[in-house]
């Protein structure tokens, strides 16, 4: 049973992935201007168009232009060349997505431990200090923003002190562990301190709602350990957590663009804005795909976790 | 007194009552805008560039001489605008989309909707504004007798990407109340399909999209700043507390901090104001919580 | 009666003048007023009354599981010898599940709902008897499950209690409850939502484990007719008070007390002609609002002014109490 349930999620997947795919091909194709034109500029005559088009494979309908383009991807994971620039995108986002992919990862482990640890505590002893505490913090994280955060802390530690380098990434082949994580350290705080506040309020809640349960007094009743007993509440309480956090993963990534624009990044940031910039539409294309791939398999890694920890989500969901 | 202390709670405690006045100031400087501002936003003064905040300038003075707090009072028209347009465009194509594959649950209609909707809420949200906005350009299209700015593409854009959410809430709640006994009274009275779900499913679907509006709004705030932070929603010398933020980059290092530290207190508390408003009324309204604090 | 459900003259369970209270300060309201219970080893003690009339908080309060807002005011619990209520925490949670156990009303929402239903009883048994290691307990977990009467407990111990019907979900929560041989069982409306049928097979199994095992049994329920099926003794309780006490058979027979006898009139039998049912007028009286007096002067049938001056006095004679103003006037 519970493999036909990965199955499905996973099948569910990747016609999510169809669906969008088809949606930001035919938008993209749509709204911009046609690369030829782009390429050859606006003197450029009937014929060159026409040329340059066929030499891309641009005039063929548009159908099978995305058949070609899914297929090229899901089969060879080859994004293809770049109209505009010519150059392969595949080792374009090679070469910036490891540093987003490690700014985000890091930002989100912080994010969830830190997050379940408070609201865990912020739920158990309700109304407490703690509580109020990290209730408040929650609301100030939620509610301000990221980069302008990142644009203060910057005024505060790095101009005013030394605490931290105003920007720039720094390798860990180049400069060594401190200096890599003086590097990241900035950038990873002000990405997760939003995610933070989220998840410590969705875990404070939906704890406290699962300690109100009968069952959490059938199991007091039955004389367990406090240990299993607040177990046998996370194995509930924790679902939508898991939820919100595979989303968030996801949405990280999205922020973290223009937390790496601040502080002077080389992250799938650059790359994408550039691609904006240089008009440059089938990178855009690509980089926007890898995102949303992400965010896909994000959901669906969290979708299968809160199944394994709660099979009743599992057969709720199916 | 009483009577204070019941509205007090008709906005969800005191949070909820801090999110009211906090809104209510918002919208009133937002509108207020012309009157309330002591400098013209957009006059340029050489002379008085980059004044530390003063008697006369109270949040200073940017790179081009222009007061900051005349910009921030009147960003607050571009980051507002926005926000509620697109929610209201949002909710208005997702509103009969969800109502229609509610009421007429069981066909293909909302299978086929639903399904697709649930595919493609997996889209970033920041990440495809970007993009979009970005193909699209920013100069003002010009689409037949229509002039759409790029502040009107931008918050038409963003409420595309808020339909699937809105649109499976109100799903959500149409098919529940479209099964109630009174609508199959209704519908025995001869009322028609239309006429029903509008004038009887519709109020009772409101309670949950009220609240998920509300923090829709917080959110379309930070992305408009975020997307004018890159250049990309509204365009200078148009001020926004996103492309304030983002010419105040270049003086960060330098030390003029009101450049950003005004602007983004602007936004923070905004989204501050949004977000406890939206939490106050959704313990009014959604106490079980079926809508969802982050959508970005 | 075996050998070893003599009954002996020390109670199993002795509570003293349970105050249970809501609330702190200038606002709290007393939910229960210093009741008064006894059961002894071997026992089945009923409590009867309707909703609201504090008998579940009762219950609650012997094993400290009172729900947010609600707290003991005074008085004691004597369990073996020992105050309860004295004990700390730690100590008294040793003692639950292990020596006192309960079971609920609701059994869908009663088990977790993630983990199977063997599991859960898997973990009290391996809280309570380390020694008898995880096979030795797995097999236990089989065998109370067959004592409770479920078929195939091998495949059944692995499933979810939304897989399990309403009676099969209450069976195991009975395993779940005697899983390590506790002397006192508090049935909390065991049967209040389930089918009638399954009511009866369920009350059958109660009075068969209980002869099995030993235990003592306090039965907590709305329902008259059950408690006359399985109680020896009960107390009627109304609006936080204990109203009258008798072994079963002199409580169905000579009721004293007003409300019994109301009670007891309402309960529908084949051989009463058709007409309007007999119910007893008006509510009871909510928390905090009593009236002076006797509570339950107000929808009394034999209410006199005497009724609303005080505190009713005690009645007792051979065993069976009654707390009421008309008794032998």
């Amino acid at each position: 049973m519970m493999f036909g349930m990965v199955l499905r999620r996973v099948a569910f997947s990747a016609f999510s992935l169809v669906v969008v795919s088809l949606l930001l091909f035919v938008l993209t194709r749509s709204i911009a201007d046609s690369p030829a034109r782009i390429v050859l500029g606006d003197q450029a005559s009937e014929q060159q168009i026409a040329q340059f088009d066929r030499d891309h494979g641009l005039n063929r309908p548009i159908a099978v232009q995305y058949v070609t383009w899914i297929s090229r991807l899901m089969l060879h994971a080859d994004l293809g060349r770049s109209f505009t620039t010519g150059l392969d995108m595949n080792r374009q986002i090679r070469n910036t997505l490891p540093v987003t992919m490690e700014i985000v990862g890091i930002a989100f482990l912080v994010a969830s431990i830190v997050s379940i640890g408070l609201g865990v505590l912020s739920a158990l002893w309700r109304d407490s200090p703690i509580d109020y505490l990290a209730r408040l913090l929650a609301v100030f994280g939620v509610s301000v923003p990221g980069f302008w955060l990142a644009l203060v802390l910057i005024l505060a530690l790095t101009v005013e002190r030394d605490w931290f380098p105003p920007g720039g990434f720094v390798p860990l082949s180049q400069g060594g562990l401190m200096e890599h994580l003086r590097s990241i350290a900035l950038p990873v705080f002000c990405l997760s301190i939003f995610y933070l506040a989220v998840l410590t309020r969705m875990t404070r809640s939906s704890l406290l709602e699962v300690l109100d349960q009968d069952y959490m007094r059938t199991a007091r009743a039955a004389g367990l350990h406090a240990g299993r007993v607040l177990l046998y509440a996370m194995r509930n309480a924790l679902v939508p957590v898991i939820t919100i956090a595979g989303v968030s993963f996801g949405h990280m990534f999205g922020w973290a663009l223009i937390i790496e624009q601040i502080f002077n990044i080389d992250g799938m940031s650059r790359a994408l804005l550039t691609a904006i910039q240089q008009r440059d539409y089938s990178m855009v294309q690509a980089v926007v795909m890898m995102f949303t791939l992400v965010f896909v398999i994000a959901n669906l890694v969290a979708d299968l976790l809160n199944s394994w920890i709660n099979p009743r989500f599992a057969m709720a969901a199916s | 007194m009483r009577r204070f202390g019941s509205f007090a709670a008709q906005c969800g405690g005191p949070a909820g009552l801090a999110g009211v006045l906090i809104v209510t100031v918002l919208v009133t400087v937002a509108v207020f805008a012309p009157v309330i501002a002591p400098f013209d936003p957009l006059q340029v003064s050489i002379l008085d560039k980059l004044n530390t905040p003063d008697n006369i300038f109270w949040f200073g003075t940017d790179q081009s001489g222009r007061d900051v707090l005349s910009r921030v009072i009147w960003g607050s028209r571009a980051s507002l605008m926005v926000a509620a347009g697109a929610v209201m465009i949002g909710l208005a194509v997702a509103l009969p989309i969800g109502l229609v594959a509610g009421f007429y649950s069981g066909g293909w209609f909302e299978q086929a909707t639903m399904r697709v909707l649930e595919a493609v809420s997996a889209i970033p949200t920041l990440i495809w504004g970007i993009a979009l906005v970005g193909i699209f350009g920013v100069r003002s299209a010009v689409w037949g007798p229509f002039t759409i700015t790029n502040e009107e593409k931008l918050l038409g854009l963003l409420g595309l990407l808020y339909v699937p959410t809105l649109a499976r809430l109100t799903y959500a709640s149409a098919v529940i109340e479209s099964r109630t006994n009174y609508v199959a009274a209704r519908r025995l009275q001869g009322a028609g399909g239309l006429r029903i779900m509008f004038s009887d499913v519709l109020p009772n679907c409101l309670s949950p999209l009220i609240v998920q509006a509300t923090l829709l709004l917080a959110i379309g705030i930070v992305i408009e700043a975020a997307i004018s932070f890159v250049g990309l929603g509204v365009q200078p010398p148009t001020p926004s507390w996103g492309n304030m933020l983002a010419s105040a980059r270049e003086y960060l290092l330098s030390g003029e901090w009101w450049l950003s530290v005004f602007p983004g207190a602007a936004i923070s508390l905004t989204v501050i104001g949004f977000n406890l408003l939206g939490d106050g009324l959704r313990d009014r309204l959604d106490p079980r919580h079926t809508t969802s604090g982050i959508t970005t | 009666m075996t050998a070893e459900t003599a009954r002996t003259d020390e109670p199993l369970l002795r509570v003293d003048g349970l105050h249970v209270v809501f609330g702190t300060g200038a606002r709290t309201r007393s939910a229960v007023h210093g009741i008064d219970l006894s059961i002894k080893p071997g026992e089945v003690v009923g409590i009867v009354g309707e909703s609201g009339s504090g008998k579940s908080l009762t219950a609650l309060a012997i094993m400290e599981l009172l729900p947010r807002g609600a707290r003991i005011g005074s008085g004691a619990v004597f369990f073996d010898g020992v105050d309860l209520l004295k004990l700390s925490p730690a100590a008294l949670n040793q003692r639950r599940g292990r020596d006192i156990a309960m079971i609920f009303q609701d059994p869908l929402t009663a088990l977790n709902p993630a983990i199977p239903v063997g599991k859960q009883i898997f973990d009290s048994l391996r809280t309570h008897q380390p020694q008898l290691g995880r096979s030795g307990a797995t097999a236990r977990v089989e065998e109370l499950l067959n004592l409770v009467g479920i078929a195939h407990p091998k495949e059944r111990m692995r499933a979810y209690a939304s897989e399990l019907s309403g009676g099969m979900r209450q069976r195991v929560m009975i395993a779940l409850a005697v899983a390590s041989g506790p002397k006192l069982l508090i049935a909390d409306e065991p049967t209040t939502a389930l089918d009638v049928t399954v009511q009866a097979q369920i009350i059958a199994m109660l009075d068969h484990i209980r002869r099995e095992l030993g235990l003592s049994i306090l039965f907590i329920s709305h329902n008259l007719d059950l408690v006359a099926e399985i109680c020896d003794r009960v107390y009627v309780m109304y609006a936080g008070r204990v109203v009258e006490q008798a072994d079963v058979v002199t409580l169905f027979e000579t009721p004293r007390h007003p409300y019994t006898r109301q009670l007891l009139r309402c309960i529908p039998r084949l051989s009463d002609s058709t007409g309007p049912m007999p119910t007893i007028p008006g509510l009871p009286p909510q928390i905090g609002q009593l009236p002076p007096g006797c509570s339950f002067a107000p929808r009394c049938d034999q209410a006199t002014d005497q009724c609303g001056t005080g505190r009713p006095p005690v009645w007792r004679e051979h065993g069976h109490m009654a707390a009421c103003w008309r008794i032998g006037r």
